[in-house]
């Protein structure tokens, strides 16, 4: 018979493979698995992700990465139907702060503490840190980098208006803006604008927009114990100084609260908007967009100082948390330990220009001393903000619809945030 | 084991083996439309909160009613959905009758004209959503820009970031998207009306309104009640457009039911809200339903 031999080859070559990759199963003493990871966005715009998650395989080769790109406007709600329903769709997922601080502590994010040294917590600034702790003060998520927003500004264009230093403060960037904002071929329609800041309804962009004029103007949301101070002088400072700007000065496109970052992003690329404030990619999108005209042309700074007459930015810290129900929660807790590592915090750096990581250590690295405004970068994490609320989704939408009000003149910016404090506190309460 | 004899069995035997033949059918329809307006009636009288990183759920009565009753973001959002519904489904149904006619008439071009006109309803919804936002951008959208190469600069409008003109912006979106539904359906129709009756009419000396009015319209009365009936259940449910093109802004200006769902339901996790206001929509589509059947079956 023929066939024998033939069959004999394959039961060899069977059993051969069977010990190869029960070796491989094994190895390390550990059993393979393979964790599915929620990111945030597509990988394109995340080189730095694909990068550790290649040297996360290659450190632990019994854990199988299966990353999926969730959509940013689709991942709140798979994120909230996966958790409530219990479902074991994800073993570790990104989230922002308010996707965060809306399950922080409702137990549907396993603790991390039992991973965490204390030298590891030290990668993480105290203040941000503390909002990673639900009520029974367990670690549940430990962010692996900071989006922020940021200043940009037009080289070219300030020069050619005779301005060498980007504003520093709001006086500044009025006269900028005045200056900057253009009809170039005097037809009545502005074709360059002095600023810009992404303001669309109904997303966050607006809220960091509006948070970080009120930052700047000593004023906030809520206070450190809990009261709204959304209706106190300094907060209604900015947000009149944020109106006045699109309504009396006119620097502003009028048409703001219908553009996301991204729109302002590429305005600012194509040299229809002088100078602008947006989130942090916005320097590796000015860097590196092939459409973008700026390349060689811009520079980022931290926002104009307000009244506080100090500079002052919000931050959105990106964490990875892990899903309370996975069965595979030593390989996730070990995938978010290695995403929080310094070296994993040098690598986000190197490979994403504008995102800003948690550790203060990483800044002092001498391979990062090239990153592109490495200085600003490091200040943004020594004096940013966030707000981190349970509520945070409500008391955004409040502060949102208020906040329209009083850019399309509806409303006065005082009664508009006196009538947003009404309903923040009737949400809290 | 059951036997039959005679032809009393035999009628029940034919009884007994239809509904065993349907019982997958009713089976499935059960699992996939009762059971969630049952788990649906639940929820809204109840609260959920989590215990042990379990969602639980807690009797409440009537609570969320009240709760619905008394925000008044309840009520901004169902007058925006009933002037979306009751605006655009108006004037698309106008716009699609008289369509409908033309093509009926047409003679040349119809094998052309037909496929373009349905290409908006086989389009994404979030594309065509996207294609618009893009159309209404204020400083390189088509139609500002198209303004102002006519010298219309006074007629430019931020048009999804006024309050005056963002939920009219979304009207126009749906009115486009939607309407080769209605021509198809009412097109069909008109396929079916006999060309003899407008003979005779003509004989009888009737004008072309009087034709329409007494021969086309009385026989077009169930595609029209299907195509009103489908278009206000799709448009008081509108989700995707709103959330794409506006968010429900500027303020609330463009909030609706749907969203206001999202809203309360996925971002502040008040899913017994949510599917209060759920259940007023299917009460209010049922209410229409009911309402439009009522006058189907009197015919």
């Amino acid at each position: 018979m023929k066939i024998a031999p033939l069959m004999k080859v394959l039961v060899v070559v069977t059993i051969v493979c069977s010990l190869g990759s029960g070796w491989t199963a094994t190895l390390q003493g550990k059993e393979a698995v393979t964790i599915t990871i929620w990111n945030g966005g597509t990988l394109e715009w995340d080189p730095a992700t694909v990068f550790q998650n290649q040297r996360f395989e290659m450190t632990y080769p019994y854990i199988k990465l299966n990353t999926l790109e969730v959509p940013f406007d689709a991942h709140e709600s798979r994120l909230a139907t996966a958790l409530i329903m219990g479902a074991s769709d994800f073993d570790v997922s990104e989230t922002n702060e308010f996707w965060f601080g809306r399950f922080r502590d409702k137990g549907l994010f396993a603790p991390l503490d039992s991973i965490f040294t204390p030298p590891d917590l030290k990668l993480c600034p105290d203040y941000i840190l503390e909002a990673m702790r639900s009520k029974d003060g367990q670690l549940r998520g430990f962010p692996h980098f900071i989006n922020t927003f940021i200043f940009l500004y037009n080289t070219r264009l300030l020069e050619e208006s005779g301005f060498k230093n980007p504003p520093r403060n709001w006086d500044e960037l009025l006269t900028y803006g005045e200056k900057l904002t253009k009809d170039k071929n005097s037809d009545g329609v502005v074709d360059q604008w002095g600023f810009a800041f992404g303001a669309i309804s109904g997303r966050t962009d607006p809220f960091y927009a509006i948070q970080t004029f009120m930052y700047q103007a000593g004023g906030q949301v809520l206070d450190r114990q809990g009261n709204v101070t959304l209706s106190e002088p300094e907060a209604i400072r900015a947000l009149e100084f944020v109106v006045d700007l699109r309504n009396k000065y006119k620097i502003i496109p009028p048409g703001i609260n219908t553009y996301t970052g991204e729109d302002i992003s590429r305005l600012f690329n194509s040299e229809q908007v002088a100078m602008m404030l947006g989130f942090g990619f916005s320097i590796d999108r000015a860097l590196n967009s092939p459409d973008s005209l700026v390349k060689d042309h811009f520079a980022a700074a931290m926002p104009p100082a307000g009244p506080t007459k100090s500079p002052q930015t919000v931050i959105i810290p990106w964490e990875y948390v892990v899903a309370a129900n996975t069965p595979h929660k030593e390989a996730a807790l070990t995938y978010v330990h290695f995403m929080a590592s310094l070296q994993s915090q040098v690598d986000m750096l190197l490979h994403e220009p504008g995102n800003v990581v948690p550790a203060p250590a990483v800044y002092n690295y001498p391979e990062v001393q090239a990153v592109p405004y490495i200085d600003v970068l490091r200040e943004v994490v020594e004096r940013g903000n966030f707000f981190i609320h349970p509520q945070g989704g409500e008391i955004l939408k409040r502060i949102l619809i208020e906040f329209d009000n009083a850019l399309l003149g509806k409303k006065t910016s005082k009664k508009a945030w006196d009538d947003a404090a009404e309903e923040v506190k009737k949400i809290i309460r | 084991m059951i036997f039959f004899h005679g032809e009393k069995s035999l009628r029940l035997r034919n009884i007994l083996t239809g509904y065993f033949l349907i019982l997958p059918a009713m089976a499935l329809i059960g699992f996939l439309a009762i059971y969630p307006v049952v788990f649906l009636l639940k929820l809204s009288f109840s609260k959920l909160f989590f215990e042990g990183g379990l969602v639980r759920f807690q009797f409440i009565g009537f609570g969320n009613f009240a709760d619905v009753f008394y925000n008044s973001m309840f009520w901004t959002s169902l007058k925006h959905s009933l002037y979306l519904t009751g605006v655009s489904v108006t004037i698309s149904f106008i716009i699609a009758i008289a369509i409908s006619l033309a093509l009926n008439r047409m003679v040349v071009g119809t094998s052309i004209f037909r496929p373009v006109i349905f290409l908006p309803y086989i389009m994404a919804p979030v594309v065509t959503s996207l294609i618009w936002k893009w159309l209404y951008n204020d400083i390189y959208g088509l139609i500002n820009v198209t303004l102002r190469g006519l010298g219309l600069v006074g007629l430019t409008h931020q048009w999804l970031g006024e309050y005056g003109t963002a939920l009219n912006c979304v009207v126009v979106v749906d009115l486009w998207r939607e309407l080769p539904f209605m021509i198809l359906i009412l097109s069909a129709g008109l396929g079916t009306i006999p060309e003899q009756l407008y003979e005779a009419g003509r004989i009888d000396g009737t004008n072309k309104f009087q034709a329409f009015w007494h021969i086309t319209l009385p026989l077009l009365k169930f595609p029209i009640l299907v195509v009103l009936l489908m278009r206000t259940m799709f448009t008081l449910r509108i989700f995707d457009l709103v959330f794409v093109l506006t968010g429900g802004g500027p303020g609330d200006a463009t909030e609706v039911l749907a969203t206001h769902i999202y809203d309360t339901g996925i971002r502040f996790l008040k899913f017994g809200y949510s599917s209060t206001v759920s259940l007023i929509i299917l009460g209010i589509t049922f209410l229409i339903a009911l309402f439009m059947s009522k006058l189907w079956f009197e015919e």
